[in-house]
């Protein structure tokens, strides 16, 4: 187990910045997640920490050791390519044996550690088989399987379960999660996919464009997105954003978005040198509760646009003027076109500058 | 006229057979023609119109190995193949892996190597024939050795280039981390998967040595002599030696003809690289 710390890590491609000034510190056996888009600069930045890039600036640190000037082989550190990167002519076998002959262990030893790697991971038929001849997902097995046959000091995940179809990849997520929390392992992994950070970090990073948003542990982020991407970006069902102004009328302020006005008197001190401003209300669609009467001083009138049943959940697009608004919750009977009463989580709301884009609340 | 689905098939593949057929006796003619040459008396050879039923007879393969240089320009060509190959593939293997991964030069060095394609070999040969004679080096089988490997270079390294660039660069790199040096990763992981290859290059290398006339009969007289110099010894004052020639030229064909029929495999192997993974 070990830690990696990287200070202000720079990356160009010609005059591209892929990574910009990039800084984050992974402690000893934690799931750390790079979050973000494809073109984010994840996978770059699992290269550099490996070895097979040079950063253009900054510095890397594995367990408290400088490691810029040092080879690949000599970091210590293991990496699962999203193509997997298994070699074509060797057998599953000499797949997984190859980390342990770099080392030059005696073969029974080898043997004996392919075996129980293999045990471990359900692979001990495929031995040997060649990589052409396995599935999807045995080949990521087989790719997982060579970084943990040894033990190095970090892994890098680059989107190992991107090219799996959506079934594997669902129960692979919870074995490899299994996996990380038995060996206790640090890790470093890369993904677009915020299902796969929420549920395996222990802390994510979102990126975008080289640069590092935001870096939390998921519910803070969840709940405390710095600005509007992160704040679309996490969640099953992408946030609502509304665009409005920020009024004040009889000692009250309001967000004014034409269709509608909602009071966020509570949130007047950070308000207050918005006022007249353009803002972005930001409320995610299992934040809003529906009903068929008005609820509250607060509440919306609404009308229903189309109905998506998902399993025990309901998913209703709703129209409020020329605003149209996700709402995510339990069943409800509701028709297409019939009116109905939405009312907002007012702890859950968001307002972002328009201007910015950075969270004020 | 109603035809059947299975007549228009038949027809179909009759007509794809006969287009074969004429193909083939188009290619392969002049080779019939120059063994049937081969083993007529000179009588048979000039005879208008040219005889189907002749007395076979093997005097001009006898000609070939008593009164030329054939075995000298046969183990010559020989030397001169093998030298070659062994010379352009490892430096064409670096060069060409080094511009695929490292893009050595720009695509500059890429570039003007392949210029040494674009002149006819001819042009150069005045000013190579003057540097091997102050090098004392004419008719020496080292200066056939050295131009093979100047002109078969570029072609190699193109060619490889190409392969190398087909093989995903996450392997190598995969093994980097797994504890391989940069060249031990080249060495186990990538030559390996680029054995097809190297036998397709292999080949043409091969090929285009054995075949290669202009440096041979610029550069060598009698000591260096190559199997295609041989042949050109067949023209003589008192007219061409037919039959003896098409002896010889029969007897050339073989070595590469037997070569290629047990590497057939790899060819094809070579070819269709890539399209296989």
């Amino acid at each position: 187990m070990g830690k990696v710390k990287v200070e202000n890590l720079i990356k160009r491609f010609g005059k591209k910045i892929v990574v910009n000034n990039l800084n984050f510190e992974v402690k000893e056996g934690e799931h750390f997640c790079l979050l973000g888009p494809p073109g984010a600069g994840k996978t770059t930045t699992l290269r550099m920490i490996a070895g097979v890039e040079k950063p253009d600036e900054g510095n890397i640190y594995i367990d408290d050791v400088l490691v810029n000037d040092l080879p690949p082989k000599d970091r210590d550190v293991a990496m699962v390519f999203q193509s997997y990167a298994l070699y074509p002519h060797k057998t599953v076998f000499e797949n997984l044996a190859y980390p342990l002959r770099k080392l030059k262990l005696p073969e029974s030893d080898i043997v004996k550690k392919v075996k129980e790697t293999a045990e471990f991971l359900h692979i001990e038929h495929l031995l040997d088989k060649l990589p052409k001849h396995l599935s999807g997902g045995e080949k990521q097995r087989v790719a997982i399987g060579r970084a943990i046959i040894r033990s190095p000091k970090v892994y890098l995940l680059d989107e190992p379960l991107t090219n799996l179809d959506a079934k594997i990849r669902a129960s692979m997520r919870t074995e490899l999660k299994r996996l990380t929390k038995e060996l206790k392992m640090t890790i470093i992994y890369a993904t677009p996919d915020q299902i796969e950070a929420m549920s395996m970090a222990d802390r994510i990073a979102i990126m975008n464009f080289g640069n590092l948003l935001q870096c939390d542990v998921p519910k803070f982020l969840y709940e405390n997105p710095v600005d509007m991407f992160v704040a679309e970006f996490i969640g099953n069902y992408a946030m609502n954003f509304i665009d409005c102004t920020i009024i004040e009328k009889n000692g009250n302020v309001f967000l004014d978005a034409g269709d509608f006005i909602y009071n966020v008197s509570e949130y007047r001190e950070l308000l207050e040198k918005f006022i007249n401003s353009e803002v972005i209300l930001g409320i995610r669609p299992e934040h809003i509760s529906i009903s068929k009467i008005k609820q509250s001083e607060d509440s919306i009138e609404a009308k229903v646009s189309l109905i998506e049943p998902i399993s025990h959940r309901i998913i209703f697009h709703l129209a409020i003027g020329k605003h149209s608004i996700t709402v995510n919750t339990h069943l409800i009977e509701a028709n297409i076109g019939q009116n109905i009463w939405i009312t907002f989580n007012k702890n859950k709301i968001h307002i972002f500058d328009k201007k910015t884009e950075n969270a004020i609340i | 006229m109603k035809i059947s689905r299975k007549t228009k098939h038949y027809v179909e593949n009759t007509l794809c057979y006969i287009a074969l057929f004429l193909v083939l006796i188009f290619t392969i003619f002049p080779i019939v023609w120059m063994f049937l040459t081969s083993i007529k008396n000179e009588a048979d050879i000039l005879t208008i119109p040219p005889r189907i039923f002749f007395n076979p007879t093997l005097e001009n393969y006898n000609f070939v190995f008593e009164r030329s240089k054939f075995f000298r320009g046969l183990m010559n060509s020989l030397i001169v193949v093998f030298s070659v190959i062994a010379i352009t593939l490892p430096i064409a293997m670096l060069a060409a892996y080094s511009f695929a991964r490292f893009n050595v030069g720009g695509g500059q060095i890429q570039f003007y190597i392949l210029t040494v394609r674009m002149f006819p070999p001819i042009a150069a040969i005045v000013p190579y024939f003057i540097i091997f004679r102050n090098m004392g080096l004419l008719d020496n089988i080292l200066a056939l050795i050295i131009l093979n490997t100047i002109f078969n270079l570029p072609f190699t390294v193109w060619l490889l280039y190409g392969f190398f660039k087909e093989i995903p660069q996450d392997l190598e790199e995969a093994a980097m981390t797994e504890g391989s040096t940069r060249f031990e990763a080249f060495r186990e992981i990538i030559v390996p998967l680029i054995a097809p290859a190297l036998t397709v290059a292999a080949i043409f290398t091969a090929l285009f040595t054995w075949n290669e006339f202009l440096f041979a009969f610029i550069t060598t007289r009698t000591e260096a002599i190559t199997v295609t110099r041989v042949m050109a010894g067949f023209y003589t004052e008192r007219g061409i030696l037919w039959g003896p020639l098409s002896a010889c030229a029969t007897l050339c064909i073989v070595p590469m003809f037997i070569f290629v029929l047990l590497i057939q495999k790899y060819i094809v192997r070579g070819l269709t690289f890539g399209a296989v993974r």
